[in-house]
């Protein structure tokens, strides 16, 4: 059953594919969460389309828009992780297509920005000089051989003309901007003596790492010198670079992209939704609620005196935003009525309709989806992906006038279905009432009261009951198998992989750490940078 | 005695070989007829019609389309319509439902990464992509991939292991991905010379890309190689192409650039028929120009997710044990049997049909660089994900499987034909299942060949060998 502890002697059975889930080691090794220790290392890591867009800006004060990005693809329920994930084919013609453009479009502010105004080759000469310090800051290390000569090819048409000059440069930025050094971090790294499969990163790299951590983008110059002086060696030096950089305006917004990789609501998502649910928002609904998400990010992590994760999943910062007060207003009439009530209790940031409306789908609520997430996302344990045939194994034969809850359960009551749908099925019921863009409607379709109720048995501990969403999302935040899931899932996005064996020295500091602070968020990343095996990369194989 | 074995023998051998060679044989007959480009279209219509065989019923020459088939028939002359296939790999590969009729087009199954969603090996049209650009006769792009509805899940259309593209379902994208840089020859002297200047850039710009793809891909050693060759061929591609320029595509002056079809909430089902229609002018110009003889198109990923206007009426479905809703083709796919949804899938499946014969139109009526009609030298395969039968109401059976070709490719194929494939019309499994499964896999076979790729003899880890012998003229 996807490694659950303890599910092992689930009498139901299970699919046979189920065997191919490793084994999460929670307990064995006095981890307050299961972790899976399956990733695949590799030195070549894909920018996020979030980090191009981050990179860009840095580089020329502007980026193309997200979305026209060749978007990732996410091969599991967690966040996105980009080791050893390189542009296909396809997506290679449309992000040529993109930084093409791209460059045109900025080649006229960038030409002003390289002060150059001379003509032939003294004009070649200057834009040689600023194309080459231009490449070190956008492929993250000094030129290579070689590329001088080329970046001389591509400047020839720079004769002082506007349109010489124009040619020019936006060859050169449409060069860099679709180089494999620009749309890739490498991190190969030194062999360490007597540390076989571990390897060290130099003093750029780690810069680059830490940066991207923390900003989503490139080092900046205080960093690099920290980098050049060999200051980064040191733990304590880290997080401190670390903090500083967090602090930043690009730091809130690289937290806010990482806590939503965690929420599973990192992708616009309220505009895929049938239209009758989006009717009277307004076309600034989507991205003012993700703003309002944002802001409760900010208030929970950075103004907080005492940031946990706990207080990420319980949270009430952002009730009274505008675009949540749209979506908890009284709405409609009958069966579909809408509008917070007690029993509604929105806790926490799942309860936001940002994060709503990346589990929900197009006319509905979408209760074994979210709850599979809960299950992975929160408490690190892995639900299999339905076998074959799942849906000709569902029951048919509904009872007629059977509430939504009613349907489903008796659909996957049989006994297959039930061995892995017990494990998610009661958090995904709790959040029924929600639609698609977050919602309360008040009551099941059929007229009747909802049924809220459930229990669940994390890996960690005994059963907690709940009879709301708002009480299952308090319960889960005071857990300390959460608290250790979520430091699981930054430190995969630090290193943009799933984790491996190589990685358990790290996993017991972080694990020491979130007891200590009960989930302290700042704590969890400052544990991270600092240690010593942030330094180090692991060997492919 | 001696000579009479030997002759025996080689009297087999030969006949073997000419009934194995003789689609080849024919082939290189055609192709010496004719000199349009070979091109393909793959059609992926997600999930099935479920409470339907479909496409015909009757004998091979004397059928009858199906209701929901029905708008073909005014192409049954140019069409093999096939019911009761199977899923690529039924009866050979592991697994079934989405995980195997998702990869309806590649016959390696899912099962990667231990996602049973997630195919194992590349689809053809990315095999035959790949072969085209290997051999520079590919166009600008080896292949395109585009799609209706929302981009969604995992789709049919894989690069590589566990890699599924996702399609580009914006029109205006796909065209300024296909035709921002299609531009006429340069018109006075200043013209040329700026585009001289422009190439000779573009070229160094390509220089610095290769060079620096070829030292990243060193430095990381063997797991450079097994990440970038990829991209690094297709950077190759692209000077290749800049250096033919237009000069190396006859047809670039014969053919009509398309007008942008603009922004537009695309994704928006309002949009559907009008997404369709832009989407069919793109693939008759894309061909026509000669900018790729490979599309791929789905109408929905593996979610089937997809909708179509209010004014169609589709019925709204209640939340299903998928936990989908609302008037989309797949959460009808899990409920149980019902006028409603019955009523869904025969919009859904009629309004498939419609967009297919619009596509048909679109090739009759377009004329290549060589004066010919595109559906001459175009092969259309129109495969459903999953099946359907009105004897087996299953909601996710990879039998009875409906399958349209479209196109004589060049005389090669005999069409104006219903073939009833060896699937069974009751049961997940049984005689005829698996081989039916197995004729999928010799179909993808014979498009393969027909693009030239004719020392392909099998497809994906189906163990299939040969060409679909009844496909043939």
């Amino acid at each position: 059953m996807g490694g659950i502890e303890g599910d092992e002697g689930d009498e139901e059975g299970t699919p046979a594919s189920d065997d191919a889930a490793p084994a999460p080691s929670a307990g064995s090794a006095g981890l307050l969460w299961p972790v899976r220790l399956d990733g695949a290392p590799s030195a070549l890591r894909r920018l996020t389309r979030d980090e191009l867009v981050s990179t860009l800006e840095v580089l020329t004060g502007t980026a193309p828009a997200r979305d026209d990005l060749p978007e990732e693809q996410r091969s599991d329920h967690g966040p996105l992780l980009t080791s050893g994930m390189s542009f296909i084919g396809p997506e290679i013609g449309k992000l040529k297509q993109v930084m093409s453009d791209f460059a045109v479009r900025v080649t006229p502010a960038m030409l002003v920005k390289t002060g150059c105004a001379s003509t032939q080759q003294t004009q070649r000469d200057c834009l040689l000089a600023w194309s080459l310090r231009f490449a070190e800051q956008a492929f993250r290390r000094p030129p290579g051989t070689g590329e001088s000569a080329i970046y001389q090819r591509i400047l020839a048409s720079a004769d002082g003309t506007k349109d010489g000059n124009t040619i020019a440069l936006e060859g050169v930025l449409t060069g860099i901007f679709f180089s494999p050094s620009f749309l890739y971090r490498t991190e190969i790294g030194a062999a360490v003596a007597g540390k076989a499969g571990l390897r060290a990163l130099d003093s750029n790299d780690l810069a680059v790492r830490l940066s991207y951590l923390a900003t989503l983008a490139p080092p900046d110059a205080e960093l690099l010198d920290a980098a050049k002086t060999g200051r980064l060696k040191d733990g304590g030096e880290r997080g401190r670079q670390f903090a500083r950089l967090a602090a930043s305006d690009r730091g809130k917004r690289a937290l806010a992209v990482l806590v939503f990789e965690w929420l599973g609501a990192n992708e616009r998502k309220v505009h895929e939704k049938s239209q009758k649910y989006l009717t009277g928002l307004g076309a600034d609904f989507e991205p003012s609620v993700r703003a309002s998400a944002e802001a409760a990010i900010r208030k929970v992590v950075l103004d907080s005196a005492d940031p946990t994760v706990g207080g990420l999943l319980s949270t009430d910062a952002y009730l009274a935003d505008a675009p949540i007060q749209k979506i908890r207003q009284a709405f409609g009439t009958g069966k579909t009525a809408s509008g917070d009530t007690a029993e509604t209790g929105r806790a926490g940031l799942m309860m936001h309709p940002h994060v709503l409306a990346g589990h929900t789908k197009d006319d509905g609520a979408s209760p074994f989806q979210i709850g599979v997430f809960m299950r992975e996302a929160f408490l690190c344990e892995p639900i299999p992906s339905p076998p074959p045939g799942a849906a000709d194994m569902a029951r048919d034969g509904v009872p007629p006038g059977s509430t939504m809850r009613e349907s489903l359960e008796y659909r996957t009551g049989a006994g297959l279905c039930q061995g892995c749908h017990q494990h998610f099925a009661p958090m995904g019921y709790s959040f029924m009432p929600f639609d698609p863009v977050g919602r309360w409607v008040k009551q099941d379709p059929t007229g009747k009261p909802w049924d809220l109720s459930g229990s669940i048995t994390p890996a960690s501990g005994s059963a907690f009951s709940f009879k709301t969403p708002g009480e299952l999302m308090r319960g889960l935040a005071s857990l300390p198998q959460v608290h250790g899931c979520f430091a699981q899932t930054a430190l995969e996005l630090a290193f943009g992989r799933h984790l491996v064996t190589e990685d358990q020295e790290m996993l017991v500091a972080l694990n020491d750490a979130v007891k200590k602070t009960r989930g302290g968020v700042a704590a969890i990343f400052q544990t991270i940078v600092s240690a010593p095996s942030f330094a180090n990369t692991i060997a492919s194989r | 005695m001696s000579r009479m074995r030997v002759s025996r023998r080689q009297i087999l051998q030969n006949t073997a070989l000419a009934t194995l060679l003789s689609p080849v044989l024919r082939k290189m007959e055609a192709q010496a007829a004719a000199t349009s480009p070979r091109r393909v279209i793959l059609i992926f219509s997600p999930n099935g019609p479920m409470v339907a065989a479909g496409p015909a019923t009757g004998s091979e020459s004397a059928f009858t389309l199906h209701d929901w088939w029905k708008p073909l028939e005014r192409h049954r002359a140019d069409g093999i319509f096939m019911s009761h296939m199977a899923s690529t790999g039924v009866g050979v590969l592991a697994g079934g439902g989405h995980g195997i009729g998702g990869q309806v087009f590649d016959g390696y199954g899912g099962g990667y990464n231990g996602n049973q969603y997630l195919t194992q090996g590349p689809s053809i049209d990315q095999v035959i992509g790949r072969r085209l650009e290997a051999e520079n006769r590919a166009g600008i792009r080896r292949s395109v991939v585009w799609g209706s509805g929302v981009s969604d899940g995992n789709g049919p259309y894989v690069a590589s292991p566990g890699r599924h593209i996702r399609p580009e379902v914006d029109p205006s994208k796909a065209w300024n991905d296909i035709f921002s840089g299609f531009v006429a020859p340069a018109a006075n002297d200043a013209a040329m010379k700026r585009a001289a200047a422009l190439r000779a850039r573009d070229q160094s710009v390509l220089d610095l890309v290769n060079a620096n793809c070829a030292a990243v891909k060193s430095a990381l050693g063997t797991e450079g190689s097994r990440l970038l060759d990829d991209h690094c061929t297709t950077l190759r591609s692209f000077e290749r192409n800049l250096v033919a320029g237009l000069a190396g595509n006859p047809a670039a002056e014969k053919c009509a650039k398309p007008a942008n079809p603009g922004s537009m909430i695309w994704t928006d089902p309002e949009n559907v028929d009008l997404q369709m229609s832009k989407f069919i002018e793109l693939m008759g110009a894309t061909l026509a120009c000669e900018l790729s003889h490979v599309i791929a198109f789905q109408f929905g990923s593996q979610g089937a997710r997809n909708r179509l206007a209010a004014s169609y009426g589709v019925p709204s479905s209640p939340t299903a044990d998928s936990g989908d809703s609302g008037p989309a083709h797949h959460p009808w796919t899990h409920q149980g049997n019902s006028e409603a949804r019955v009523t869904a899938m025969r919009l859904f499946q009629t309004w498939y049909s419609t967009q297919v014969a619009a596509l048909i139109d679109k090739l009759k009526n377009t004329v290549d660089a060589y004066g010919k009609p595109l559906l001459d030298s175009t092969l259309v395969v129109w495969a459903s994900e999953l099946g359907g039968n009105e004897k087996n109401r299953d909601s996710h059976q990879n039998g009875s499987l409906p399958v349209v070709v479209f196109g004589k490719g060049q005389g090669l194929f005999r069409t104006g034909r219903y073939i009833r494939g060896k699937s069974p019309d009751t049961g997940r499994l049984g005689a005829g299942y698996p081989e039916a499964g197995r004729d999928m896999g010799r179909l993808l076979i014979s498009v393969m060949q027909y693009m030239g790729l004719s020392d392909i003899n099998t497809v994906g880890s189906t163990g299939v060998t040969g060409p679909l012998m009844s496909l043939y003229a």
